[in-house]
């Protein structure tokens, strides 16, 4: 079978997801582009015997070389091989999404114009003149609407067509006014002086690009032109030439007039048959949720219902499963097996079964999650929330997209990594995920619960918020550490555009939902698995001893570490063991310290009495919070990140910084 | 003027912008760039909302302090 390879380009917002998941259901995979943080998404349909895969570029505004989005889409586009390139449009914002068709045109590629959102157009009072627009363009137009399954056969027929060489599009070449007209052709003479061989881009886009200051263009030039000193000289001396005259420097005047063509190109094609009110509704709905004052409590009550809703919907199914990976199956195991070795019976039972249970018990939080971030996507919220926060996030180097994470983080940080997954600047996403470890999340309470009632009983919700402090003061300062350290402050969104308030497409949310569900199993899910089972065996091994007892690997662990812990005042193995399990989730380490004293959670407050003193209690509750973040959480960072450095590398400094933080901690408290 | 200080429901036509060329290149291409005319829909406190082109683009305070803007 023949397979078509079809890019999906356009701006943001203007529904490629939807379009992918109308013509590839759910046989998207996610992954990252090569080397960067930016993810990819594929998909793949049979259509008359040919296999279509669609590959969905980051929604962008322009193709330049400023952020990593643009930088993927474009080298993709010069370098990588495919057969056709759909310009997903959204319709009812013509003008500004034909700035994307112009550049597309300009790099000599000759893409189908895809239309979509064609059913709204009537809600703006507009109606399209498709064979206008194809006339202009010389491209070929298709109408479509993917959240009402329109317009898709003639799509495919048309990626078809292009594929084959049975419709081989013209292209329309961008011209522009005299004036820079006159200025392409004079780069263009100036570079066919000493073209290198096998000079890979089109001349008139490497000129044009060149008068944008396009850093890559510009360092492409400096490399293999002799005179690129005289070429760039020449551009100085016609840019001051066009601030004389235009008061505008000469990037600016060249993409004010790539706009200006692509806002007359839209008039050509669109005709208004209502004159709509100027003032919309929307606007005033805006006015409040942007607005410090009415917006602040909207914006809480909302993150109220996503969080009790997450996590309170989710909780007696997690807890059903819980169960059943717990007890219902161990039970039915250990009759089974009866005779077999205990050591079998462990390893099927606390390895494997409770490996999977640790990765089934994520579905539900992850699945309502999902479908609520998809929720609020879609309605346009997020878009108003990311713009109300985004002045103060500013300040430590992160954007208003960052909020929803960061709050949702306070549950649990496994869907809170995920949830980064709406934010625009894949630098902005990494830094967030990288902080959302330290902000403590509810995992964290029982463990803080236990050592408050035995030690600060009069002062424990002092002690409570004074630890959710400090994890968000640890989580915004790192962030301002990540941000300088990559440079991300540079690339903060400049703007959110506010898309308008809309139903959400529920086809599409469910099958996006489905397909993040089943990349969490597979990829995610099968690191928990693989640590649960390995901390099993540290356990149980060698075979014979007491689960986690002294004489096993894990307890011998705990006695080699234990001088690392002694200037934190501890000075029992048994509580650094029940760290190490910490690492899976960190309830678990009240659990394990239970079972080490032999006194079950219940008169555990007693038994920790004896080992610790209230300073020692206050730093372990210290380190709990910052050590490491639990595996699921790892897996999810090493999932979105498409690297292990990052994940590996918030290990090391989590473990640092909790370790100087808590022996600060203990000292102090010694003084007090 | 700087589009920090425009009343919502205002007209205003853009004078200058300061800042880098991935800036301004970014905001040229939604249609903020010198000369083009955005109309104001909400002022601060909290983000300016332009329209622009068709669409509502929401601008933090310290952006819009850098667009100079005049009234038509």
């Amino acid at each position: 079978m023949r397979r078509i390879r079809v890019a999906l380009a356009g701006n943001p917002n203007v529904g490629k997801t939807a379009i992918m998941n109308a013509l590839a259901g759910t046989s998207e995979k996610v992954g990252n582009w090569p080397g960067v943080t930016v993810q990819k998404k594929v998909g793949k349909y049979n259509f008359r015997g040919f296999e279509i895969e669609l590959i969905d570029l980051p929604g962008i505004y322009s193709l330049t070389s400023y952020t990593l989005e643009e930088k993927v889409a474009r080298n993709f586009l010069l370098k990588e091989d495919y057969d056709v390139v759909a310009d997903v449009i959204d319709v009812t914002l013509l003008g500004r999404n034909l700035y994307l068709t112009l550049e597309l045109l300009e790099m000599g590629i000759k893409p189908v114009i895809v239309l979509n959102k064609i059913d709204e157009l009537e809600n703006y009072g507009y109606t399209i003149d498709k064979s206008a627009l194809e006339d202009v363009l010389k491209l070929p137009v298709v109408e479509v609407s993917a959240t009402k399954r329109k317009g898709l056969e003639e799509l495919s027929e048309t990626f078809l067509r292009v594929a084959t060489g049975d419709l081989k599009p013209e292209g329309f070449i961008p011209t522009y006014s005299e004036e820079l007209e006159n200025i392409i052709s004079l780069i263009e003479i100036r570079l066919k002086e000493e073209l290198p061989q096998n000079f890979p881009f089109n001349l008139r886009w490497f000129a044009i690009k060149l008068l944008e200051k396009d850093p890559e263009i510009v360092d492409y030039l400096k490399e293999n032109f002799k005179k690129w000193e005289k070429i760039l000289k020449e551009i100085e001396s016609i840019e001051e030439e066009i601030k004389r005259r235009h008061r505008i420097d000469l990037p600016s005047f060249v993409a004010r007039e790539r706009f200006l063509l692509a806002s007359r190109i839209a008039t050509v094609a669109i005709r208004s048959v209502v004159e709509l009110p100027i003032e919309k509704l929307s606007d005033k709905v805006d006015r409040i949720v942007t607005h410090p004052l009415t917006g602040i409590p909207i914006f809480f009550f909302i993150m109220w219902l996503v969080f009790k809703a997450t996590f309170d919907l989710s909780a007696p199914i997690s807890d059903l499963i819980d169960n059943i990976f717990s007890q219902t199956l161990p039970e039915f195991v250990e009759k089974a097996l009866s005779g077999a070795p205990p050591f079998i019976v462990s390893l099927v039972n606390d390895g494997v079964l409770a490996g999977v249970g640790a990765v089934l018990v994520f579905l539900p939080v992850l699945g309502i999650l999902y479908f609520l971030m998809s929720i609020l996507e879609d309605t346009g919220y997020m878009a108003r929330a990311a713009a109300l926060w985004d002045n103060f996030m500013r300040l430590f180097g992160l954007s208003g997209s960052s909020v929803i994470p960061m709050i949702l983080g306070f549950g649990c940080n496994v869907p809170a990594v995920y949830a980064t997954r709406a934010m625009r600047s894949s630098k902005q996403r990494l830094i967030t995920m990288m902080i959302i470890p330290w902000i403590s999340c509810s995992a964290r309470l029982p463990v803080y619960a236990v050592f408050t009632a035995a030690f600060f009983s009069k002062n424990q919700s002092l002690v409570l918020l004074s630890l959710y402090g400090l994890g968000i003061a640890l989580a915004l300062l790192f962030a301002l550490v990540l941000s300088k350290i990559t440079g991300a402050k540079e690339e903060c969104e400049f703007f959110i555009e506010l898309p308008p308030y809309k139903l959400p497409a529920w086809n599409v949310v469910i099958n996006q939902t489905w397909i993040e569900l089943r990349e969490f199993i597979f990829k995610a899910g099968t690191v928990i698995f693989a640590v649960s089972v390995f901390i099993w065996a540290l356990a149980s091994l060698p075979p014979g001893v007491s689960y986690a007892g002294e004489g096993s690997v894990v307890g011998y662990f705990g006695k080699i570490l234990l001088p690392v812990f002694e200037p934190l005042g501890i000075t029992d193995w048994k509580p650094v063991v029940a760290l190490i399990f910490g690492a899976l989730a960190k309830e678990v380490v009240v659990g394990t310290l239970g079972t080490l004293y032999g006194t079950g959670e219940e008169g555990l407050e007693k038994a920790l009495a004896q080992t610790f003193t209230p300073e020692s209690a206050l730093a372990y509750m210290v380190f709990t919070l910052l050590y490491i973040p639990c595996v699921a959480t790892i897996a999810a960072i090493k999932q979105e990140s498409g690297n292990w450095r990052y994940p590996l590398i918030l290990v090391a400094v989590e473990l640092t910084v909790a370790w100087i933080v808590a022996f600060t901690v203990y000292q102090m408290a010694l003084l007090i | 003027m700087t589009l920090s200080q425009v009343k919502a429901g205002e007209k205003v036509r853009i004078v200058n912008i300061t800042g880098g060329h991935g800036l301004k290149n970014r905001l040229a291409a939604i249609g903020i760039f010198p000369g083009a005319e955005v109309k104001v829909v909400k002022s601060p406190p909290g983000p300016v909302i332009v329209e622009v082109a068709g669409s509502r683009v929401a601008i933090g305070q310290g952006m819009a302090r850098k667009v100079e803007v005049e009234k038509v």
